[in-house]
């Protein structure tokens, strides 16, 4: 067996979704022989039903099915929190379908048939892409929980601090004692788990980008 | 036109009669053949005397519409000719006195005929190229991945059963290829079916053969009738079998399992009728609509290339026969393949003898 398979706990799953039961086989086999845990189903309703795509790291999606076709289905998993990035599988090349599905965020879209390598490249890098993306947002979740734990006189001296203010600056401008300001800085470093205001402003801009993002 | 009298001497022999046959010619019947080119329709095979219409009809015999051809040195590159021939009776017990043969020249007509069918068909053949490309890039994507990850496992993990999974696999796919080549062979081909005498019986039973294991992968159940007496009867024996095939494989995919599938046979003075019956979900009214068209299929993805009721169609119409669907929404859908029992032979012989 090849030794990735079962020694990465809680890996990342690949699901694929398409109604022709070889294709659908010859993608568990691709995938699988490189290491990749690979989950099948012949319809949009049996992933819908059968399937918590948070364990998914990269869903294949076919774009011809009976029912909901792939494109479809990627708008209905999109819209979940923590849902995979999508490659959609089509047998035409048809560019308008082609941008649409770009526009719609989808990851990428594929060519039938299509070399094998370029699927087993393109499923491992939309798979590191959400480990990035899931990794990051549960960061600016925690600094969130954070920033929430703040009273909110500490707030205003984080804002000041962030702004490049010296202690000096902080106790005029709020019209407390430096002894006050040096008191809620460190209270204040201590809850978001910092030791010094370069790094504060670091987390705090970086948790800006994401919210706004 | 010609004329002969009882001895099948030529009594007549008129001006179309001789640009066709290149002038008269003072020899017996025995002789016409040499003499005049006369082939049969195929263009290759001399006529035996015996078959001429005229002499049929001095026998008695009312020949309609018969097609000759004729290769002699006013036309080298032969001619198509339609010929009806009738006996001449006198007198009160209708003695037959000689006979009359009314040639028509056909050749135009043929090669119109023919050039519209090569351009029917390169349309169609046009139409398809697409959708074959289509219909292969499924199965030859499972092919290649399913390569892909024999080898990778064959390095990673040389003797993993998982190789022979994929070969398995891959196997399966490339049949599918094969299959939907072998469907597209079976419309580009030209000729018409070549008629001998066919087992109708035969016919059932092999194509019961040939989608047996279709049947067990998807737990369905395939059951045959067969004829007690079976009639003479003429076809071109694979492909109609090949016809039946195709309907029960579509009978078979009509659910995704448990359908029961019945394959059958009815004779009558005149035709022979195959049915396949089956208990799938019946076929809605604008599906039996487009069911003949090419390329239209209800299972994608799921090796529906959406070509085999068309070669249904064309095969059955080959024969001079029909296709009939008869349909209920979950009831169930039989089709039915009508043919007639005798190939209308070419030339088209009336046997019946009776003076017109």
């Amino acid at each position: 067996m090849p030794e990735e398979t079962s020694s990465i706990p809680n890996q990342p799953e690949v699901v694929v979704v398409d109604d022709d039961p070889e294709i659908r086989t010859s993608i568990e086999q691709l995938l699988g022989s490189v290491g990749l845990v690979v989950k099948t189903f012949p319809s949009a309703n049996a992933l819908v039903e059968g399937y918590d795509l948070r364990h998914a790291g990269c869903a294949i999606l076919d774009v011809r099915m009976p029912g909901t076709g792939g494109l479809q289905l990627h708008q209905l998993i999109a819209k979940r929190a923590g849902s995979p990035p999508t490659i959609i599988l089509t047998a035409h090349a048809d560019v308008s379908m082609a941008v649409e599905a770009m526009k719609n965020g989808v990851f990428d879209f594929i060519e039938k048939p299509f070399a094998p390598q370029k699927l087993i490249q393109r499923v491992q890098d939309a798979i590191v892409n959400h480990v990035k993306t899931q990794s990051a947002l549960k960061e600016s979740r925690e600094v969130g929980e954070k920033l929430d734990s703040l009273s909110p006189r500490e707030r205003e001296i984080m804002a000041l601090l962030v702004d490049g203010k010296t202690t000096k600056e902080i106790g005029f401008e709020l019209g407390i004692s430096d002894t006050t300001v040096d008191f809620h800085r460190h209270n204040l470093f201590h809850k978001m788990g910092v030791d010094n205001s370069v790094c504060l402003t670091r987390l705090y801009d970086q948790h800006q980008d994401l919210v706004k993002s | 036109m010609t004329a002969i009298d009882a001895k099948g001497r030529i009594l007549i022999f008129n001006q179309e009669a001789e640009r066709l046959t290149g002038g008269f010619q003072d020899v017996g019947p025995e002789f016409w053949q040499q003499a005049y080119g006369v082939f049969e329709a195929d263009e290759t095979t001399p006529l035996e005397t015996s078959s001429m219409p005229i002499l049929r009809a001095l026998k008695g015999e009312t020949v309609r519409d018969a097609d000759l051809f004729l290769r002699n040195p006013a036309h080298p590159g032969g001619i198509h000719v339609r010929v009806t021939a009738t006996p001449m009776r006198e007198g009160a017990d209708g003695a037959i006195s000689g006979a009359v043969a009314v040639f028509f020249d056909i050749t135009e007509h043929r090669r119109s005929a023919h050039f519209l069918r090569q351009v029917e068909r390169l349309s169609m053949l046009g139409k398809m190229a697409g959708a074959i490309a289509h219909e292969l890039n499924n199965p030859l994507a499972a092919v290649l991945a399913s390569t892909e990850a024999a080898r990778n496992v064959q390095k990673s993990d040389p003797g993993s059963e998982l190789i022979e999974d994929c070969l398995k696999n891959v196997m399966r796919s490339a049949q599918r290829c094969s299959d939907i080549v072998h469907n597209v062979l079976a419309f580009s081909r030209e000729e018409a079916p070549v008629r001998s005498p066919a087992d109708p019986n035969a016919i059932i039973s092999k194509a019961a053969d040939r989608v047996a294991r279709l049947a067990t992968e998807r737990n369905s159940v395939l059951s045959v009738e067969k004829l007690e007496s079976p009639p003479d009867f003429h076809a071109h024996a694979l492909q109609i079998e090949q016809a039946i095939i195709n309907l029960a494989r579509n009978a078979i995919f009509s659910k995704p399992e448990g359908v029961v599938v019945k394959i059958g046979a009815e004779a009558t003075e005149e035709t022979m009728r195959f049915y396949v019956r089956d208990t799938g979900p019946g076929m809605a009214a604008q599906v039996v609509e487009h069911a003949f068209d090419p390329f239209f299929t209800t299972r994608h993805g799921d090796g529906g290339s959406g070509l085999g009721l068309g070669i249904v169609k064309a095969i059955v119409e080959s024969h001079g026969g029909h296709v009939r669907i008869e349909t209920k929404l979950g009831e169930g859908s039989t089709v039915w393949i009508e043919l007639p029992l005798a190939a209308p032979a070419s030339p088209t012989l009336d046997k019946s003898g009776k003076n017109a």
